[in-house]
C-alpha cells in the first residue's frame, strides 16, 4: 500500500509525513521547503504503509520549460490513493488544485489541515459538506499538534481499499466541448501519457508548454486539432484559453468554498502588529539587521561559555591517556591524532554548530525568511536577482547542500544558475564554526563580524558581475508570505537533530578515519611531503605555518575538517599559541573562500552541470587565495 | 474617510505599483505573459479579484497584498504590469480607527 501526500506549498505535508515517520523531512515556513520527495515505511493500524512527501505545487499546470518532480511522480508513479492536504486558511486556492487532482482518477481522500489557522483567521468549515461537494472523505487535522492524523490514516487505508475515485466537477459550456474534442482526438490518436484523456486534454488547452511539447513531438497530427479547439474557446469567450480554464476552476473552487464555509472577522492580534514592524518600510530594514545580530551574538556568547570548560575536559583525558602509552611509538600517535580529533569535533564544533542550528530553524519556522525575501528584494535587484533568491543563500549558511538544491525554486533558469553559485560562495555552519572557533574565540567577535560582512560585499560584487555576464531574464518577485507562526520546540529539537545527527554518523568516522590517516601520515613522515608540496601556496603566498597544508586537502571532504586537523597538525588546541592573529585570520579567510565541500560539490554537479562546477571550482581557489592575501596585508596594516 | 479627498472620481485605472497602502483595488488586466499570469493565477490572484494593498516597500521596492486570505509579495517590475481599478474603499486589516491614523504615502 502506498500514499502520496501532494498539496500546495507550505501546507503541512511535510509536518503530516514527519508525524508518521518520525522526523525525516525537513519542515519550514516558507513555500518550497522541500524540493524533492521523501519516501518512508510507516506502520498504520498494523499495517505496514509506505508514504511519499512530494515537494509542493500550486498547480499541475506548469508555465516552467520543465515539469516539476513532484508532478512527474503524481501523473506516472505507482501509488494506491493521493492524500491531498489542503491549508484550511486558504481553503479557494487549495481547492484549485484539488480539483486538478480529481481529475488524474486516482483514489483520493483530502486532509483539511490547519484547522487552527482557519479558526484564528475566522473561518469555519463544515467539514461533512465540504466531503458532500468534492465527493471523496475530508478529515479535518492540525498535523503540527498530531491532531486528526489517526482518523486521516484510517480512512486512507479503508478508501484504498475501495479503490474508486471521485466525479469530476464539470467547467462550463464552451470548455466541456473544447475538452470533449481534444481528449476524443487523443484517444483516437492513442496517446497514452499515463494520466486520464481529459486531463491531458486540461493541460493542452491551457497551453502546459512541456506538456504540449512532449505530446506534439509524439503526435504531430493533434496540435491543430488542439490549436482549433483553443481558437473556438478565446472566441467563444473573448480570453486567452489558459485564462478560461484555470478562471473556471477559480470559479469553481470558489462556489464551493462560499457554499461550505463561513467568515467572520479575524483575530488577527500580535502577529498583525509584529507584521508591520517586520515589514515596515521605516522599520523592516533595521529589524532585519538586529535579529541577524542577535543571532550572531548568541551563538558566539554560547558557543564560548561551553568551549572553554569542554577542551579543558578533553585536555586532560589526552594528557592522561598518551601518557600511559610509550612515546614515540605508532599506537601514541595514532591515539593522539584519534582523540585530537574527536576533541576538535565535541569541544570545538559542537558548542558553535548547535546553537548556530537553532537559531537558523527559529528563522525558518518563525516564518521570517519569506519576510526577508520581500525586505531585499530590492536589493537584489541590484545585483540582478530577485527577492526569492535570498531563501537559498540564508539556507546556504546552514549547509550549501540544500540551499543548492533549494535553488529549484526559482523559475528561470539563469536566476537559479546565478543563485546557485553565489550560494556555494555563503559560509555554510561548518565554515562558521571555523570562523568561530578561530576568528572569534581568538581576535574577537568584531573580527569574525567582519569576515561575515566581508563574505556578504563578495557575494555582491561577484552577483553583479555574473548577472552581467549570463543572458537571460529574471521574472522578478512573486511569493507567498505566509503567517507567522511560534516555532515548537519539539520541531525545533528534532530539525536540529536532523543535521547533527548527520554531523555525528557522517563528519565523525570521517573524521576519526582522517586523524588515523594523519596519524599514520606523521608516522611515516608523508605528511612533510604534502605540506612541502603545498608549501608555495600555504607559506609563501599566505604565510602560513606549513602544517597547515594537509588540514586544506582534508578540508575538502568537510569544511570543519580544516578545524578540527588544524589542532591536530598542530599539536595543541590553542591555535594562537602556535599561529599569531594575522596567520588565523588568514587562514580562516582562506577556509571560508576555497573549493566547497566534495557534498557541495557533487550537488552542484547535479543541479548545474560538471562545466559550472568545474568553472566555480577554479574560481573559489583563485578567490580565496585573493582574499586570503588581501586579508593579510589589510590585517597587518590596522593592526 | 480622510483617503476620499486623494482620489480622483468615482473608480480610476492604474497600475498595481502605485496603489496606495490599504487601499483596495480590482484586477482587471495581468499583462507580462503566460509565465507570470498562471503564477500570479495559482496564488490566488484572477482578473476580477479583489485585492488591498498592505505594505510597500521604499525605493521601489515589492508591494504586499493581500487576496483572498492569502498575503503575497509581488515586485514592482511584476507589479506594474498588473492593470487595477481603484474605486475608492479603504480596507480595514485589523482596526479601521488605527488603519486611517497611520499616514498614507
Amino acid at each position: 500500500m502506498k500514499f502520496v501526500l501532494a498539496g500546495q506549498p507550505n501546507s503541512g505535508k511535510s509536518t503530516i509525513f514527519n508525524a508518521v515517520a518520525g522526523y525525516r523531512a525537513a519542515t519550514a515556513n516558507f513555500p518550497g521547503s522541500s524540493v524533492s520527495y521523501t519516501t518512508s515505511r510507516a506502520l498504520i493500524l498494523g499495517r505496514e504503509v509506505e508514504v511519499v512527501d512530494l515537494p509542493g505545487v500550486y498547480s499541475l499546470t506548469s508555465s516552467d520549460t520543465a515539469s516539476g518532480e513532484g508532478e512527474s511522480y503524481l501523473f506516472g508513479g505507482d501509488y494506491d490513493l493521493i492524500i491531498d492536504v489542503v491549508d484550511a486558511s486558504r481553503l479557494g486556492r487549495s481547492l484549485e488544485l484539488t480539483l486538478q487532482l480529481l481529475e488524474l482518477r486516482r483514489p483520493m481522500i483530502v486532509a483539511l489541515n490547519m484547522m487552527d489557522e482557519a479558526e484564528r483567521r475566522g473561518i469555519s468549515i463544515d467539514t461533512a459538506a465540504l466531503q458532500r461537494e468534492l465527493g471523496i472523505p475530508v478529515v479535518d487535522t492540525i498535523a503540527r499538534r498530531g491532531q486528526g492524523l489517526r482518523e486521516l490514516f484510517r480512512k486512507a487505508l479503508q478508501h484504498a481499499h475501495l479503490g474508486s475515485s471521485a466525479p469530476v466537477p464539470s467547467f462550463d459550456r464552451e470548455v466541456e466541448a473544447a475538452l470533449q474534442s481534444v481528449s476524443s482526438a487523443l484517444q483516437e490518436a492513442g496517446a497514452d501519457s499515463g494520466v486520464p484523456a481529459r486531463f491531458s486534454a486540461a493541460k493542452l488547452i491551457e497551453g502546459d508548454s512541456h506538456f504540449r511539447r512532449s505530446v506534439f513531438d509524439q503526435y504531430p497530427g493533434l496540435e491543430p486539432t488542439v490549436a482549433a479547439a483553443v481558437a473556438d474557446l478565446e472566441r467563444a469567450h473573448g480570453w486567452s484559453a489558459d485564462q478560461i480554464v484555470s478562471g473556471g476552476r477559480h470559479a469553481v473552487a470558489h462556489a464551493i468554498e462560499e457554499r461550505v464555509s463561513v467568515h467572520r472577522s479575524p483575530s488577527l492580534g500580535w502577529r498583525e502588529w509584529l507584521d508591520r514592524l517586520l515589514l515596515g518600510p521605516w522599520t523592516g530594514g533595521a529589524m532585519m539587521v538586529a535579529i541577524l545580530a542577535a543571532l550572531f551574538w548568541i551563538v558566539f556568547g554560547v558557543g564560548r561559555r561551553i568551549e572553554g570548560p569542554l577542551v579543558g575536559v578533553f585536555e586532560r583525558v589526552i594528557a592522561t591517556v598518551v601518557g600511559h602509552l610509550e612515546p614515540g611509538s605508532l599506537l601514541a600517535t595514532l591515539a593522539h591524532g584519534v582523540l585530537m580529533g574527536l576533541a576538535g569535533g565535541v569541544a570545538i564544533v559542537l558548542p558553535y554548530l548547535i546553537p548556530f542550528l537553532l537559531g537558523l530553524a527559529i528563522l525558518e519556522d518563525t516564518g521570517y525568511l519569506p519576510r526577508l525575501a520581500y525586505i531585499l528584494d530590492n536589493l537584489m535587484h541590484r545585483i540582478g536577482l530577485h527577492g526569492k533568491s535570498v531563501l537559498p543563500l540564508i539556507l546556504g549558511y546552514g549547509c550549501s547542500v540544500p540551499a543548492i538544491m533549494s535553488t529549484r525554486i526559482l523559475e528561470s533558469r539563469r536566476d537559479r544558475r546565478i543563485t546557485g553559485v553565489l550560494a556555494a560562495f555563503i559560509p555554510c555552519s561548518a565554515r562558521s564554526v571555523v570562523i568561530f572557533g578561530l576568528v572569534a574565540a581568538y581576535l574577537g567577535p568584531l573580527w569574525a563580524l567582519s569576515i561575515y560582512l566581508l563574505n556578504l560585499g563578495v557575494v555582491v560584487v561577484l552577483g553583479s558581475i555574473l548577472s552581467r555576464r549570463l543572458r537571460g531574464s529574471s521574472p522578478g518577485l512573486i511569493l507567498e508570505i505566509p503567517e507567522l507562526s511560534v516555532p515548537h520546540a519539539r520541531t525545533l529539537v528534532a530539525k536540529t537533530w536532523l543535521t547533527l545527527r548527520e554531523f555525528i554518523t557522517i563528519a565523525w568516522p570521517l573524521l576519526v578515519a582522517s586523524s588515523v590517516v594523519l596519524g599514520l601520515l606523521e608516522w611515516f613522515h608523508a605528511h612533510d611531503a604534502i605540506n612541502a608540496m603545498l608549501s608555495p601556496l600555504t607559506v609563501a603566498v599566505l604565510g602560513l605555518p606549513s602544517a597547515v597544508g594537509m588540514t586544506l586537502v582534508f578540508g575538502v571532504l568537510r569544511k570543519e575538517l580544516t578545524l578540527v586537523m588544524l589542532v591536530q597538525a598542530l599539536g595543541t588546541t590553542h591555535v594562537n599559541d602556535v599561529m599569531t592573529a594575522a596567520q588565523l585570520m588568514t587562514f580562516t579567510l582562506f577556509v571560508v573562500f576555497y573549493v566547497p565541500c566534495v557534498a557541495t560539490v557533487a550537488v552542484m554537479a547535479r543541479e548545474m552541470g560538471w562545466r559550472d562546477t568545474a568553472w566555480v571550482a577554479g574560481l573559489t581557489i583563485v578567490m580565496a587565495t585573493t582574499i586570503a592575501v588581501a586579508g593579510r596585508v589589510a590585517f597587518a596594516l590596522v593592526t | 474617510m480622510s483617503y476620499d479627498r486623494n482620489s480622483e472620481g468615482r473608480a480610476s485605472m492604474m497600475t498595481l505599483d502605485t496603489v496606495e497602502i490599504r487601499r483596495q483595488a480590482k484586477v482587471i488586466l495581468i499583462d507580462g505573459g503566460h509565465g507570470v499570469r498562471a503564477h500570479l493565477n495559482t496564488l490566488g490572484i484572477h482578473v476580477g479579484d479583489q485585492l488591498t494593498v498592505v505594505e510597500r516597500a521604499p525605493f521601489r521596492g515589492p508591494v504586499l497584498v493581500e487576496v483572498n486570505g492569502t498575503r503575497v509579495a509581488i515586485g514592482r517590475g511584476i507589479a506594474s504590469k498588473v492593470s487595477v481599478e481603484v474605486d475608492g474603499a479603504v480596507t480595514s486589516l485589523v482596526d479601521t480607527a488605527r488603519a486611517n491614523r497611520a499616514s498614507p504615502r
